[in-house]
This record gives C-alpha cells, structure tokens and sequence, in this order.
C-alpha cells in the first residue's frame, strides 16, 4: 500500500525538522498514541490504540529513524504488531523551503498482515490517510507560529 | 413407463421419490459436527501463518500455555513419530512433497497451521493463540505464476530448486497406442485460432466449514474420529500412517454434511492434529473450522492459465490443438497432485473428434494456499477453453457456432470413442443434446431478434456451452497407471433381516446430494420391495464397506452397481432356499417383484421374507447353503462413464456500465439412466450455482505479498437466489453401456459449461465492438474495461 501525503506550515524548514523529530510533539500528535519511549538513538518502541469501528485494536511496535539530512530529509520505519495484525513500512519525508513556509512530502509504502489485511483491506488507505492528516494537522499546533495554512 | 433392473420391474429407479434424509435435517433435528458433544470434550483452535511467505526462527508458547484453562499448547517440535499427509495422485515427474501437520522451518502461504492450542472454550483458545509469540521472518513471497517463474524468483520449496512442481506432456496417444500428427495438421490449416484463457480461483465454499471431534478411548486403546469428510476410510488409512497408529483400532464416523463439493475430500493437517491432542490429553478433543479459517485454508481450485492455439481447416473441421496449461499450484500439492490440472489437459478436446493433441501442463508453486479438489476437477477449465477456441474459430471462418459444432461432433455411432486425451468414452449422443439445446432456446429465431434489437442499440449475445464429463470414477486399474494411489471401487453389502426387511451397507457419505434416498431406490427396485422396507446404514467404517473414493467424482452410478451386483448374490440365494421350499429345481424358479415363484405357476410363490424367515432358521436350507441372507460384493467400474450435456446462454449487455443480463438460459443434461429425476434437478441447479458463481463472482485475490484479501463474504461474493437467472432443464438419456443400471454419474455437470456459455454469449454480444471474453469472473468491471479498449 502507498502511503503519500503533502503537507504545508508556516514554520522554516529546520524548525519543521526539529518538531517533526521532537519525541514529546511525536507521542502528543501520533493518533492513538499511548507510550512512545526511546531504547536508543533514533530508535523508540510505541503503543497506540488504533481502528476503525470494528478494526481496533492495541499496536506494539518499533519506530527507528535514519539518513537524517537536517532540514532537508529523513526516512522513518515502523514495524507494528497487534489484535488487528502486523504493519510494517517505511516512508521519506523531504521538507523544502517555500518562501515563508515549508512544503513537507510524505511517501512510504506499508504491508499489512493478519486477519485485517483479509477483512479491511478496502479501508486502508482511508485510515492511513486520516492517520496522516490528524498527525500533521496536530503538529502544526505546535509550531511556535501556530499558523492556519492548511496541509493538503 | 417401466424399465428392468435385471428382472424386476422399476418401481422406484426414475421416479422423483422424496428425500428420505429430509424431514428432521429441515426441523434441525440434524447432527452436525457442531452439534456433536460428549461428557470431557475439550476445545482446538489452530495458530495460522500471518505471511505469505516466511521463515520460521522459533516459537514461544509459554504465555499461552500459562493462561488459565489451556490444557496444551503443541508445534512442530512436539511432532516426533509423526508423518505427513500423503500426495494421492503421485504423477512421474511430480516433485516431491507432502501436507505437514505443523509447519517446520517455513510457512508457505497465509493460513498455514503453524500451532494447536486446546483450552476448556474456543474463547480461552484463541484467547491464548494470541499469546504465542512466533518469530517470522518474512519473506518475498510469489502470488502468480508468472513471477514464480521468473528468473531469480524466491523459491517456495527449498528441496525443489525451483517452483515448477511438474512439467506434465499431454502426448496426444490414444487409449488404443495410436499417435496423432500434430505437426502436421497446423502444417494443414486453414486457420489457426489462438486463446490466452483465465481461469479465477474459486471453490467449494460449503455452508458447513469443516468438524472434527476425537475421541481417545484408553480402555481400548481405539481412537473415534467423528469428522465432515467426504471420504471416511481412505482418510482413516492415511490417519493411520501420518500418526503410526494402528488402521484397526481408528474409527471414523461420519455425521451431517452442510455440503462437501470437494473440498472435504482432501485430508487436512487437523484431521491429524485432533488426533493427536486427544491422545495427548487423555480427552476428546472438538474443532470446528471458522469462517475466516476455512477462505483461507480449505483448499482452493480452479486457477489456470492457457495459452492455445487451434488448427482449422476451411471447412470447419479442426485438426488439431496444442498449447500450454499453468495451473497455479498453491505452495505445495495436496491429496490429489496436479490432478484437476491433468483432467484439464486431457479433456481439451471436449465432445469433438479431434484426433490431434499436445500439450504442456506446468504446475507451478505460489505462496497460496494449494490448489485442489473441487466439484468439476479440472473438467469446467477445459470446458472453457475448447469452447471458447470454437467459438473464435466459428468467428475466424464467418460461420455459425452451432454449425462448427455440428461438423466436429463426435457422432453417436463412433463409440466407444478413444480421445486424444487417452480416455474411452462409452457412449453419448452430442448433436442430440444441441439439437435439443437449440429447439429449447429458438436459436434461429433469436439470430433473427439479435439482428433487429442490434439495430436498437441493444447488444444481445447467444453462447453455446457443452461439455464431456468424466464421472463414476473409475477403475482402480487405470488409477494405478495414473500413478493415483487411491482406487475406484464400491462396495456394497445386502443384509436381509429375518422380517424380510432389506439392510444397505454402503460407504459413500452424503453431503446433502440425497444418496441415502437414492440408493434406497436402487435396492428397493432390486429386491422389488417397498421402499420403507430398505435402510441405507452409511458413515461409519466399522460397519460400512471400504471406500477408497467415496463421495466425489459423481460416483453414485458405481455405487448404485455394487448394490445391483450384490442383490444379485442375494437374490441367487433366495431362489435356492425358496426352491428347497418348493421342492423345485433352482433352474425352475425365478425371483421377481419380491417373492420366489415357479415358472409358469405363479401360485407355487415364497414371499422374501417367508425366505429370509427360512434363512435365519437354518431348519431347511439346501446343501452348500449357510444360514442367514447376506451378500456382498465390490463392483470395480470397467470403464469410466461419460456424461454430457450442452448449454444455451442468451445474454444482454449494457455496453455503459458492462452489465449482463441473462435473458435465457437453457441446460440439456445427459447422465444415463436417471435414478431420481427430482435429485438430478437438485444437483444440476447446485452445480449451475457454483459455475454461475464462479464465472461471474466468485475469486481468491492474493496481494503480491500472498495475503488473501479475500477472507470473509465481503470480498468472497457467493450467488445468492437473486443471482441465480432462472434456467430450462430439460434431459436426454444415453445409458452407459458397461455399467449395470446404465447409470452415468452427475453429480458434477452443472458446474462445467456456465463460464464458458457466458463468455461465448457476451462475446457475441459484444462482436461489433471487438470485444472477446476470455477472463473469469465476467465482471461488470471487466466488460467495462474490455469495453474501453
């Protein structure tokens, strides 16, 4: 499954970056996000209480970060496990300057085994989707110009 | 009208009888598999691959073993002594494999057994699957056959070195040695016609998943396997060797079936796996597949690709066919091998006399679950192909396609006719079923309407469906030189009471198609009784014949002959105790509507149970006879028998949205002698559902990765009665000449000629606009999308 997303702030690039790889605005805006704890650099084990209607279910799963390039890029991989099924997938997130603002760009690809890839796969890309926009739009908040762009 | 079975006069054989099994089934007074309890009875739940493709690093079951009420958690490390469930059908060339019980070092595909858990409830079962942890590491998994024989492709099954399971070459030599020139006849052609065909995965999908309950008695050291099997002693023989556990100390009882089609034929991992558990745990252990379990991991069917060509001469005859055949395997064959892609490739030829034959039947392995038995075995694929490449040959020679039929038929004096296949058709009558076919549906009359309402913008579509079917099978001889370790034969034992009331043993199983009834007809019209007089005794191998087929391969014609035979041996007897009785020679008498008479004195008469009476009595038998009235014998077919029957579908076709409407459909069946015309109705219109469902429907879809994404009727669509068009039945009889009664078995027809009948008709329908059918399911999606090209 194709995860993609764009999304814009008011904010300069570096400042994006830094909350965007900020642990406390990460457990705060990642939906359903219950515990988020670092086991190393770079590396975080999470637990979110995630679904859709009867989909639901509690993930465990690890996050680690790499090729950091400040300002610029990073790539995020998740490897997710729970009631619902596994989730595994990596996305790069690229950040580029747009005069006063910043054009963030989401693309990943997830899988997704267990018993919701046979019954929901239809629903995927919507929850995936909503997952993104509540996840950004709550960043945003956070932002020290808290500003009303909205992401696309 | 009355016919003889033997001597008697049918009474009971042809007539719509109503099921006997019916009335408590219809007032739930039916005993299922779920149904089934005993005092002690413990609870299974299976821990199923959630990967395509995967190795297994290890498994921690300690959580679960620890939760309250789990009894006991087993893998594969606790399967020492244990075997695997053999590959039936071993053909030379075929790789070898066989059905693990747990998964060892690797799951295949999604749904693959991997742990067994048994609890004190299904809740505090699956409650603990969860808490067995399973380290996978997954793997790049293949979903087609395309990229599972591409170059570099991730091998399925280490030992193979490849995915190819078997290179199998249909040769083109008949039964009598004689080799076709296939060379030669596409060195002849007028025209060659190609077809690439798609066939979907589809199956079975029974209302009843499957059951099993296992009983382990320590006292006697037997084991019980109450079990939905369509095939209950070949299923305890192999019982016996995967759990080296003694054949005569298992007994498998058999309660109702919701239905069986095939897919309850194949052994499981869990037949073993119950088993074991029972003995394990000293308590009778229950599983009772769900859902979601049974769309993943009951064997799935049907999936091929076929890459054809045919060769044409001008005047329509064919000459010949060759090509190839890609049946996508699933990850490993099951109980029956590539048979169901076997009966595909052998049976290209259909009703035609195409003396020229070849083709390559690859089986190839994908990280599906496999691929095996089915209602149809092999037969609609085939179907599909030669109708389809006669259907574009007609087109090819501007002719009609009834007319290209009628030019390659093989002609009803040409039996027995030896295909190209290797087959031996005992009889038919292929232009009468058209014929019949085309009268039923108006066929010129609705060539003359498809013009005008063509002129109206309305695309109207007539496509012609007929099929050959490979039923009662068959005779354990040729099985063995199929390299098919399993055989053919029917036995029946006749047991007469000392009331004169007529006992069946036999060991086929019904699964809803109304044996009992049906072979109750077969022995009352034997013994000339009244049909309230005989019991049909079934699904229980401690007191029923060996079977190794059983319910499958539309063999109720082979049992219905054992019954025959064996009354005969019964009757022999009757006429020389009642000969004794009468003090005549056993020359003079003769067994008749019941009762023992002296030719040409009806009054000098003993009514059977006068003579079972004398029987049980033992008072004045004749010499060499021994008291009691029983008979036994096992009828081994000589020759399989070939049903047919030819289709009619005239459909409409929105060209806006790719919709079908059939506007008419017509069915000419012939199955030989007709036991209960009302059952034969009954299973031609469950066999038109399955094949209405499947060519229009019904598909397994697998992601790239091998997840089934198709796991509950959601996705898996099942025709309900909205779907089912309404259809004319109507029968020809063309009795098969080597098997007593002339029955042919049926079971199987309705499912052959739907896909294709449609195909053909929305393709006609769609002529003008270049449009050729040649993918199942016909969707509205994919008329559509033709449409856009």
């Amino acid at each position: 499954m194709r995860v993609k997303g764009t999304y814009r702030y008011d904010a300069a690039p570096e400042q994006v970056y830094d909350l965007l790889l900020d642990p406390t605005a990460l457990q705060a805006c990642i939906p359903g996000c219950e515990q988020l704890e670092a086991t190393g650099v770079d590396q975080y084990r999470a637990i979110l209480k995630v679904g859709v209607s009867a989909i639901r279910g509690t993930f465990e799963g690890d996050v680690t970060i790499s090729d950091r390039e400040p300002g610029r890029s990073y790539r995020m991989h998740v490897t997710a496990k729970g009631g619902p099924g596994s989730v595994s997938g990596s996305a790069t997130i690229r950040l580029t300057a747009d005069g006063d603002q910043t054009v963030v760009d989401v693309d990943g690809d997830a899988k997704i085994a267990g018993p919701a890839a046979g019954v929901a796969q239809r629903l995927f890309g919507g929850i995936a989707s909503s997952m993104m926009n509540q996840f950004f739009g709550c960043l945003r908040t956070r932002l020290p110009s808290a500003s009303t762009a909205e992401g696309r | 009208m009355t016919a003889t079975v033997g001597r008697e006069t049918r009474r009971w054989i042809g007539e719509s009888v109503r099921r006997r099994e019916d009335l408590p089934l219809v007032q739930g007074k039916g005993r299922y598999a779920a149904d089934l309890e005993v005092p002690g009875m413990v609870h299974m739940a299976v821990l199923r691959s959630p990967h395509g493709h995967a190795r297994i690093r290890g498994i921690d079951a300690s959580r679960a073993r620890a939760l309250p009420g789990v009894f006991d958690v087993i893998s594969a490390a606790d399967l020492a002594g244990i075997g695997e469930f053999p590959v039936l059908w071993r053909l030379p060339g075929l790789k070898p494999s066989g059905i693990p019980v747990l998964a060892r070092d690797k799951v295949r595909y999604v749904g693959e057994p991997v742990a067994a858990v048994v609890a004190e409830s299904r809740y505090v079962a699956e409650d603990a699957l969860d808490l067995i942890e399973v380290d996978y590491e997954p793997l790049p998994a293949v979903a087609d056959v395309e990229a599972a024989i591409a170059p570099g492709a991730p091998v399925i099954n280490d030992a193979w070195g490849d995915n190819i399971a078997i290179k199998h070459v249909v040769s083109g030599v008949n039964a009598k040695g004689e080799a076709g020139d296939v060379e030669g006849a596409f060195a002849a052609a007028h025209t060659v016609v190609t077809g690439r065909f798609k066939i979907n995965r589809f199956s079975g999908v029974p209302l009843e998943t499957r059951g099993l309950l296992a009983i382990h008695d320590p006292l006697s050291g037997d084991l019980t396997l109450w079990s939905s099997s369509q095939v209950a002693h070949k299923l305890r023989t192999q019982l016996s060797e995967v759990l080296n556990f003694p054949e005569a100390s298992i007994r498998i009882r058999t309660p109702n079936l919701g239905g069986g089609f095939g897919v309850k034929w194949d052994a499981y991992p869990e037949d073993a796996l119950v088993c074991i558990l029972a003995q394990r745990l000293g308590r009778p252990v229950k599983y009772i597949e769900d859902r979601r379990e049974h769309l993943q991991a009951t064997v799935h069917a049907r999936e091929q690709l076929h890459e054809l060509e045919m060769a044409v001469a001008e005047d329509g005859t064919v000459l010949g066919i060759r090509g190839r055949i890609y049946c996508d395997l699933g990850a490993h064959p099951h109980s029956v091998g590539i048979g169901p892609a076997w009966v595909t490739g052998v049976s290209l030829t259909g009703q035609y006399a195409i003396k020229n034959l070849s083709c390559d039947v690859y089986a190839i392995a994908t990280n599906k679950v496999p691929s095996s038995t089915f209602r149809g075995f092999g037969g609609p694929e085939a179907t599909f192909a030669i109708e389809r490449l006669m259907d574009k040959a007609a087109l090819a020679l501007a002719m009609d396609p009834a007319e290209i039929r009628r030019r390659n038929y093989i002609q009803p004096d040409e039996f027995p006719w030896f295909s190209a296949g290797g087959g031996v058709f005992d009889s038919g009558n292929y232009p009468g079923l058209l014929e019949k076919a085309l009268a039923a549906v108006g066929y010129d009359a609705l060539r003359d309407e498809q013009a005008r309402l063509r002129e109206q913008g309305v695309h109207r579509g007539i496509g012609i469906g007929a099929y050959i079917h490979t039923a009662g099978f068959g005779p354990s001889m040729v099985l063995g030189l199929l390299s098919y370790y399993t055989s053919g034969y029917e036995g029946s034992t006749i047991k007469v009471d000392p009331g004169g009331n007529v006992t069946i043993y036999t060991g086929m199983i019904p699964m809803g198609q109304g044996t009992e009834t049906t072979l109750a007809q077969v022995a009352a019209d034997q013994f000339g009784v009244d049909i309230d007089k005989v019991k049909v005794v079934w699904g229980d191998t401690s007191q029923t014949p060996y079977t190794g087929f059983g319910s499958a391969g539309s063999r109720s014609n082979v049992a219905a002959a054992a019954i025959i035979k064996a009354g005969e041996v019964v009757k022999a007897k009757a006429e020389r105790i009642a000969a004794n009785l009468l003090e005549a020679s056993p020359d003079d008498v003769v067994y008749a509507d019941g009762a023992v008479t002296v030719k040409g004195s009806p009054d000098k008469r003993v009514e059977l149970r006068e003579i079972a009476e004398q029987a049980y009595l033992a008072h004045r038998l004749p010499e060499g006879d021994q008291p009691t009235l029983e008979g036994t014998y096992v009828y081994d077919p000589a020759l399989f028998t070939i049903a047919s029957g030819c289709h009619i579908a005239v459909v409409d076709v929105d060209v806006e949205t790719g919709e079908l409407k059939i506007v008419k459909y017509v069915v000419v069946d012939d199955a030989g002698t007709i036991i209960n015309p009302l059952l034969v109705e009954g299973q031609i219109q469950g066999g038109l559902a399955q094949g209405f469902g499947g060519a229009q429907l019904e598909e397994f879809v697998y992601d790239e990765d091998g997840q089934l994404l198709t796991q509950s009727f959601m996705d898996y669509l099942l025709p309900s009665i909205h779907e089912m068009p309404d259809v004319e039945i109507h029968h020809q009889v063309t009795p098969s000449p080597h098997t007593p009664g002339g029955f042919k078995g049926m079971g199987e027809a309705g499912t052959f000629p739907p896909g294709p009948a449609l195909a053909n008709a929305v393709s006609d329908a769609l002529r003008p606009l270049g449009v050729e059918v040649d993918a199942m399911p016909i969707t509205s999606n994919a008329v559509w999308a033709l449409l856009q090209r």
